[in-house]
């Protein structure tokens, strides 16, 4: 016979004891929070991840804090020793007209890429979620900047963006670009030619991913919409677009940073030229730190776009974690 | 071309010229374009590595006059190509093993245990990704020279195999994940620890996944540029393909052919192997949309 | 084979959730016992602790003599079966049998014999080579059987086994299961959520909710002397009519209905305005001959009602009746079955349910009179719904 409700925790034998009305005496203490066991259990994952953590804090933690220190140096190369000048760097950069002008390039190339890019990949997972003849085929091609190396695809792109190169021949097949257009030489046409780039190299991966969203969608929601009388066009801005929007959200900002912090195509295009113009702040940290071997100042440009980045990092990782509840 | 967006299912009855005909020719005009910008690059390679070294000089033309395949022989006969394509191999596998050996152990941890520090460990992977190889490039320029990694393609491969580790990760993670609980219990009333658990249910279970993400670390590696560019520059003898294609157009005057067939020679391996893991980086995913 | 004691047993998840809130129970050497519940009742966790695949927070597990409170699930000499089976994929039905004795070093030898007489014993012979991706959900089940039996553990511990199969396959496998313990005599844990299989399965049964023990005890017992409102809402098919009733010039009011009390009842309600009265729907009969109690100390209690719902079984029919009275909730709403859920419910009314013979077929929104032996009330605390029969088996009989 057992009385209900509450059991009573350590005392009364008296609920839910069958055969025998005698409890057994219990050798040993087992009020421990954590059992010995469950200690070590612990301990040995710690064990599991000291490969992946030695390898992050080789390559991240440690030359995060060496950045941070060289940052507030006088440093001229690998070879000098370096003598601590404050916030000198720091000031200096702030008052650097063309740190400025190259931030609002950054800028200007990032939502450039990123815009375009996002509204392209919108319209290649709708094409990529259809069934039509060839769609293998078709899959297996335009995934294919993805897979090419950053540095292939700018020195080929470059090539073909040479004033007599293939580029201008195409345009002028359409009759008003005449050919002849100097595209990486001069600045407007420059960033034309680099977003452009830019935007093709991400364009697959970024549609690939909103497909994969899109065919997440569980089915039967169209069905009932199509029951309801929404027409396509209804049915993509009612239940597409909101179903999807955590993977818009997340390649929107994960190719913001992307993008940011960029280096290959501005470098092997243009290398930042004409006169900085095409200069992002990561081409330009480059820049300085090997090709004018300010370790000190390139450090200190280092820190700005990590502590920018930081800002944009929050946003991001509240989104993957928070919002969608990654890992 | 928006109102087409219902995905389709694989086998459905409709046929698939069963659309109205507006939105066939968006679906087909859009095919037609994202099919050209994907596929640019590669008729420009292919375009101009054929022609001839006089067509080239001329006016600029898609079709080659005739097909010269001289590049092809200069690229082959220079000694220096096969240095090139055995260092990116090199550094192509050593990111392999490296990402696995490192992202194996983590991810099953991370996928399958709780334990303190868990969710610090993913938020720190997760601010790892907000950096760029440029802004380490000095630190470790200056690491590199004090380990004497620098010139070395270890260097290349260690920095290049952390900043592939954090997808790594998270792509493995969701395959362990994908393996029912119930049967690493199971065998944890048989007698096996994690250790055997891993070796003997979790791995041989997820190898597609593994196999997924190996290839994943393998391209990678292969197109490593930045650093690689960055450490290399005094030890050419160490260069991987993306530094010898990069190397060359500095130079005075651009064997445009060769170039472009390095270019080919140095893509379409790795082509061949993303074009088989991308089911399995389709279900990877999916499962950051299905939030989980 | 062995015992299974539990003492003083709490759990309680890292995100604070306390899964098991302070729980004894002993399990006698050979019985075959059932946890049942609701979901998220801790039935499953308490399985689990005793697997050892989770660690408790504060008491002791006892397997026999032995304290396994820190030992792993390997070391406790268990077996358990999984709902979802659990089988390993990559390996086929011999190597799957054999997999946990390879561990143990068995000898080659002993191995063989023991997974060869499973593999007899339970039809196996010809599925040895297959893998479990190849096999149908019973032939899954009797491989999950058969590597938790090749172990010879000292006690089974099944989560769910049957409910991963269909209807008619899940009695059959039911009945075998029954035959093996009889066979075997081995210590069963057995957790379902399903009360005819704990009913039917079960020496004992051990209804729980919240992570807390309600009652334990034999089928019979369970069903005939429920502890609380609760047991016996959960226990019984079709359900309990429960409602709250009004206490009144030493009756019941209930709605429109007046439900007298015999004097045993009367004593034990007391002072108390308000009660949960019970009445099983078998109780009910549409004869007042058919539930004259047997020593003739109760008279029939008659009752007009008018059936909304008829439900013609074939043996028998089920009639649904408004009652005017506060429906009973037992437990959390969390823990609600979903029949309790029905569609347009009313808080403030019930809806009884009698079970009758089909010696006369009631018609949809037909009045009939229907009696019961009001000996057969059970009665329960409205406050915390303890039983107010000490020892309603007198009364009833």
């Amino acid at each position: 016979m057992t009385a209900p409700g509450r059991t009573a925790q350590a005392s009364a034998p008296a609920v839910g004891v069958g055969r025998s009305s005698d409890r057994p005496t219990v050798p040993g203490s087992v009020t421990l929070g954590r059992s010995p066991r469950r200690r070590r259990r612990i301990e040995t994952a710690y064990l599991y991840l000291l490969p992946a953590a030695l390898l992050l804090g080789f390559v991240f933690l440690y030359p995060t804090l060496q950045s941070i220190w060289l940052a507030f140096q006088k440093n001229k190369g690998i070879n000098d020793p370096g003598t601590f000048n404050g916030v000198d760097n720091f000031v200096k950069l702030w008052n650097d007209p063309l740190f400025w002008k190259i931030t609002g390039q950054t800028f200007l190339w990032t939502i450039g890429v990123v815009g375009i890019t996002t509204v392209l990949a919108y319209l290649l997972a709708i094409v990529l979620v259809q069934r039509f003849r060839g769609r293998a085929i078709f899959r297996t091609i335009v995934i294919l900047p993805a897979a090419t190396s950053l540095a292939f695809s700018a020195v080929v792109w470059g090539f073909a963006f040479q004033p007599e190169n293939l580029v201008n021949h195409t345009l002028a097949g359409f009759g008003p670009a005449k050919g002849g257009i100097a595209w990486l030489a001069n600045v407007p046409q420059a960033w034309v030619a680099l977003i452009f780039v830019g935007v093709c190299v991400s364009v697959p991966l970024t549609g690939v991913m909103l497909a994969a969203a899109m065919r997440s969608v569980p089915r039967d929601l169209y069905e009932a919409a199509s029951i309801d009388g929404a027409s396509r066009v209804a049915q993509t801005v009612r239940i597409t677009l909101p179903l999807t929007r955590t993977m818009l959200l997340i390649t929107t900002l994960a190719n913001f940073v992307v993008c940011f912090n960029s280096f290959p195509i501005i470098f092997v295009m243009t290398g930042g030229g004409p006169v900085n113009r095409t200069d992002i702040l990561a081409t330009w940290l480059y820049q300085k730190g090997f090709q004018l071997l300010d370790f000190g100042m390139a450090s200190t440009l280092a820190v700005v776009v990590l502590c920018a980045l930081l800002a944009l990092s929050l946003a991001y990782v509240h989104l993957l974690i928070h919002r969608t509840k990654v890992g | 071309m928006a109102a087409a967006a219902r995905p389709v299912r694989a086998r459905s009855r409709r046929s698939p010229g069963d659309r109205p005909f507006g939105l066939s020719l968006l679906l087909w005009g859009g095919i037609v374009f994202f099919t050209i910008l994907s596929a640019f690059p590669y008729l420009v390679m292919l375009s101009t590595a054929l022609k001839s070294p006089q067509e080239l000089a001329g006016p600029a033309h898609w079709i080659p006059d005739t097909i010269d395949l001289s590049g092809l022989q200069r690229t082959l006969a220079d000694p220096s190509i096969w240095g090139y394509f055995r260092n990116s191999f090199t550094i192509a596998i050593g990111n392999t093993i490296l990402v696995m050996v490192a992202g194996v152990p983590a991810a099953y941890v991370l996928a399958r245990h709780e334990f303190r520090g868990r969710r610090l460990f993913l938020d720190l992977v997760l601010i790892t990704q907000m950096f760029s190889p440029v802004v380490l490039l000095i630190p470790l320029f200056r690491l590199y020279k004090e380990t004497g990694l620098l010139g070395s393609m270890e260097g290349v491969i260690i920095a290049g195999s952390a900043f592939t580790l954090p997808f790594s990760i998270w792509l493995l993670t969701g395959f362990f994940r994908s393996i029912p609980v119930e049967i690493e219990e199971a065998a944890r009333i048989d007698g096996y620890g994690r250790l055997g658990i891993l070796f003997r249910m979790i791995l041989p279970l997820s190898v597609p996944g593994l196999v997924a993400t190996a290839m994943y670390a393998f391209i990678i590696g292969w197109n490593e540029f930045i650093f690689a560019v960055t450490f290399l520059i005094a030890s050419p003898e160490n260069q991987p393909v993306s530094v010898g294609v990069f190397a060359s157009i500095g130079k005075w005057d651009i064997d445009w052919q060769r170039l472009m067939f390095m270019a080919l020679l140095g893509t379409v391996p790795v082509l061949a192997l993303f074009a088989t893991i991308q089911r399995q980086l389709d279900r990877g995913f999916a499962t950051i949309s299905s939030g989980r | 084979m062995a015992s299974v004691t539990l003492s003083g047993i709490r759990k309680v998840f890292p995100n604070g959730f306390a899964a098991i809130r302070g729980l004894d129970l002993e399990i006698g050497d050979g019985e075959f016992i059932v946890l049942v519940g609701p979901s998220g009742c801790g039935k499953s966790t308490l399985l689990r602790l005793i697997a050892g695949l989770e660690t408790v927070t504060d008491g002791a597990v006892l397997i026999g003599e032995r304290d396994v409170t820190d030992l792993s699930p390997s070391e406790r000499d268990i077996a358990m079966v999984f709902q979802s089976y659990a089988l390993y994929p990559h390996m086929d039905v011999q190597e799957n049998l054999a997999f946990g004795l390879r561990r143990r070093r068995t000898p080659r030898e002993v191995i063989g014999e023991r997974v060869g007489g499973i593999a007899g014993a339970l039809g196996l012979g010809e599925l040895m080579a297959r893998r479990p991706g190849m096999l149908s959900g019973g032939q899954r089940q009797r491989v999950a059987i058969g590597r938790a039996m090749v172990r010879q553990p000292v006690v089974y511990l099944m989560d769910e086994p049957l409910s991963n199969l269909d209807a008619k396959l899940r009695v059959s496998m039911r009945a075998e299961l029954a035959r093996l313990h009889d066979r075997l005599g081995v210590t069963t844990v057995y957790v379902t959520h399903d009360q005819t299989e704990a009913m039917t399965l079960g020496d004992r049964v051990c209804v729980m909710l919240d992570g807390e023990i309600q009652q334990v005890d034999a089928p019979g017992r369970l069903y005939r002397e429920p502890a609380n409102a609760f047991v016996a809402g959960f226990i019984g098919s079709p359900a309990m009519n429960l409602a709250i009733a009004e206490v009144a010039d030493g009756d019941l009011r209930l709605g429109d209905h007046r439900l007298p009390l015999t004097e045993a009842q009367r004593a034990r309600v007391g002072a108390r305005s308000q009660v949960i009265a019970g009445l099983r729907p078998a109780d009910f009969a549409l004869r007042a001959a058919d539930v004259a109690a047997d020593d003739g100390t109760s008279t029939a209690v008659r009752l007009p009602v008018e059936a909304e719902v008829v439900e013609h079984l074939g043996a028998e029919q089920l009639i649904v009746f408004p009652v005017d009275a506060p429906r009973y909730h037992a437990g959390p709403v969390a823990a609600r079955t979903e029949d309790e859920e029905t569609l347009l419910a009313e808080p403030a009314r019930s809806r009884f349910t009698a079970r009758l013979d089909v010696r006369r077929e009631v018609r949809h929104g037909e009045r009939v009179e229907l009696f019961y032996d009001p000996a057969r009330l059970y009665l329960f605390d409205a406050g915390d719904g303890r039983s107010l029969a000490r020892e309603p088996a007198e009364a009833a009989g």
